[in-house]
């Protein structure tokens, strides 16, 4: 069994017998492994989610079998898990999105006006005062070294994919500095997905298509980097191979369906 | 010499001359006693701490002895470097104007602190247990962890119930508890309002008595290998006028004084010798 863990990055948001899904890269692994691929991502969420979604598995007696591949990314600790039901809604660029978006029903999750007034503050005090990085790194450190035992019977050690720059110089630094058996590339995802871009970026929240932020070409080749991990020095290199400058920026808003041909 | 690790908050906090459960296992058991606890921090800063003094296992050495005091995880650690700073009482020492007002920091902290929400802090000593039992695999000797109130007791049993940790004893029961109980209360109306533990005058909240039970528990736990409960049945009670415990203007913390001294006297000839004898 292949197991993933994570955000938007691991999210698997198409059904197995799409033709959308069997080009992503969990597919792409569960082909070559010839198994199944069971995915806890959720896009938008905390770390704290992406532990708890670990632990509800692992956290007691349950153990991995000895082939299964577990792959776990860690997110941007400025994500707040607020809403216990809307764990996806983690800063207030992710609330305005929802907020602008009528499917997303606030008020039937039980959201009102004063929850999202709180979370504002919360949100805004949480940045302004009460973030540092030594507190974040320390729930990281932790959740990575509770890792060694839960997966020493792992013929593959288990891969850690960061998906932002603090996160993944904090989990390097871990897992560098304490020879820990946990493959870790040495570059993060979201640096992958902005270089398939060319271009500014945008701000807004509602321009991305593309399926955990790659284009089909990098799936085929992150999945290519996860099957090659190299088990003795527990690294995978991101620094070369991936495809740049994919999609121009400016397009990105029109482009939407090409883009999405592009998967088919 | 082999060491005993104590690491917590004011529940392990350790003072040369008073009499605390670590001292009396340490000279017992001929080790040097080396505390590592912060009073009034949370669980997010005692597990940072403890990467910052051991980043690798082998930093303990194998005949080592590593006892913690799992304090509340319901303590946010709010300030980098205030991490006491847990909401109560702290400011009015510290210099603030750089900090949002109290209010602002206490409305923070009881959103923090949701119901929901305290929750994900299983999760942090969940976690937290599994890095300890990486940490013990090459120790002689379990780990020990004592609850320090009600609600890690709780936390920690759920945790705990499948005896998946082969090297970690966690005992059942609070000190919390084992420390109130010491208290006679005149009014228990007073209970809320003089337990801030601002003036208590204890050693980690507990009497010199009491230390030797906790101190003779640790040790059959670790060498007798019985359980590990917190059983208040087992600890004296009603020693002391909880109002006369927790009276700011005769007892300020840390610093010896008359109160202290007087509390101190009453134990100083105590035999805290602990029973050894291999069962």
């Amino acid at each position: 069994m292949i197991y993933l863990f994570g955000d938007s990055f691991a999210q698997c948001t198409y059904k197995e017998d799409t033709l959308l899904y069997q080009k992503t890269y969990p597919a792409i692994l569960a082909n070559h492994y010839k198994t199944k691929v069971k995915s806890y991502a959720k896009g938008g969420v905390a770390n704290s989610f992406i532990f708890k979604s670990f632990n509800d598995l692992f956290g007691e007696i349950k153990k991995f079998n000895d082939d299964d591949i577990v792959i776990i990314n860690i997110t941007a600790s400025s994500r707040i898990w607020f809403w216990e039901n809307s764990p996806e809604l983690t800063d207030t660029k992710k609330v305005q999105a929802a907020w602008k978006k009528e499917h997303l029903k606030f008020f039937d999750r039980g959201l009102n006006v004063r929850e999202l007034h709180n979370f504002y503050k919360f949100y805004q005090l949480f940045m302004s005062f009460f973030y540092f990085e030594e507190r974040e790194r320390t729930i990281i450190e932790n959740f990575i070294l509770s890792l060694i035992k839960r997966t020493d019977n792992l013929n593959k050690p288990p891969i850690i994919i960061p998906c932002f720059d603090d996160e993944w110089k904090w989990t390097k630094k871990i897992v560098k500095k304490k020879k820990l058996p946990i493959i870790v590339p040495n570059l993060h995802l979201d640096d992958i997905s902005r270089n398939e871009i060319k271009g500014t970026i945008p701000t807004t929240h509602n321009w991305e298509c593309r399926i955990n932020h790659l284009m089909p070409e990098n799936h085929i080749i992150l999945a290519d980097k996860i099957i090659n991990a190299d088990k003795n020095t527990n690294n995978i290199n991101f620094k070369s191979d991936f495809k740049k400058d994919l999609i121009e920026s400016k397009d990105l808003e029109t482009l939407r369906d090409k883009i999405r041909d592009a998967y088919e | 010499m082999n060491k005993i690790y104590i690491i917590g908050d004011s529940y392990a906090v350790y003072h040369q001359y008073y009499i605390s459960f670590s001292k009396i296992l340490a000279e017992n058991l001929n080790r040097d006693l080396i505390c590592h606890a912060a009073s009034g921090t949370g669980g997010e800063y005692m597990i940072h701490r403890f990467f910052h003094l051991f980043p690798d296992p082998q930093d303990i050495d194998a005949d080592d002895l590593l006892i913690f005091t799992f304090t509340s995880l319901n303590r946010p650690w709010m300030f980098a470097n205030d991490p006491d700073n847990v909401t109560e009482n702290v400011l009015q020492n510290k210099k603030v104007s750089r900090l949002p007002q109290q209010n602002v920091i206490d409305w923070y902290a009881s959103m923090a602190n949701l119901d929901w929400r305290a929750k994900l802090h299983d999760q942090t000593y969940l976690n937290f247990l599994w890095t300890l039992e990486y940490y013990a695999d090459h120790l002689t000797h379990p780990i020990i962890i004592l609850p320090c109130f009600r609600i890690e007791d709780e936390r920690l049993q759920n945790i705990t119930n499948t005896n998946i940790f082969p090297h970690i004893i966690v005992a059942s029961g609070a000190l919390e508890t084992l420390s109130q109980q010491e208290l006679k209360y005149k009014n228990i109306e007073d209970y809320r309002h003089q337990l801030t533990f601002l003036g208590d005058a204890r050693m980690n909240h507990l009497f010199a008595p009491n230390h030797l039970v906790l101190a003779q528990k640790i040790y059959d736990a670790l060498f007798k290998k019985r359980r590990l409960v917190l059983d208040k049945k087992d600890f004296q009670s009603n020693l002391e006028l909880l109002e006369n415990v927790g009276k700011p203007e005769l007892c300020r913390t840390g610093m010896p004084n008359e109160y202290e001294n007087f509390m101190q006297s009453r134990w100083e000839h105590m035999d805290i010798t602990l029973d050894m004898e291999k069962t």
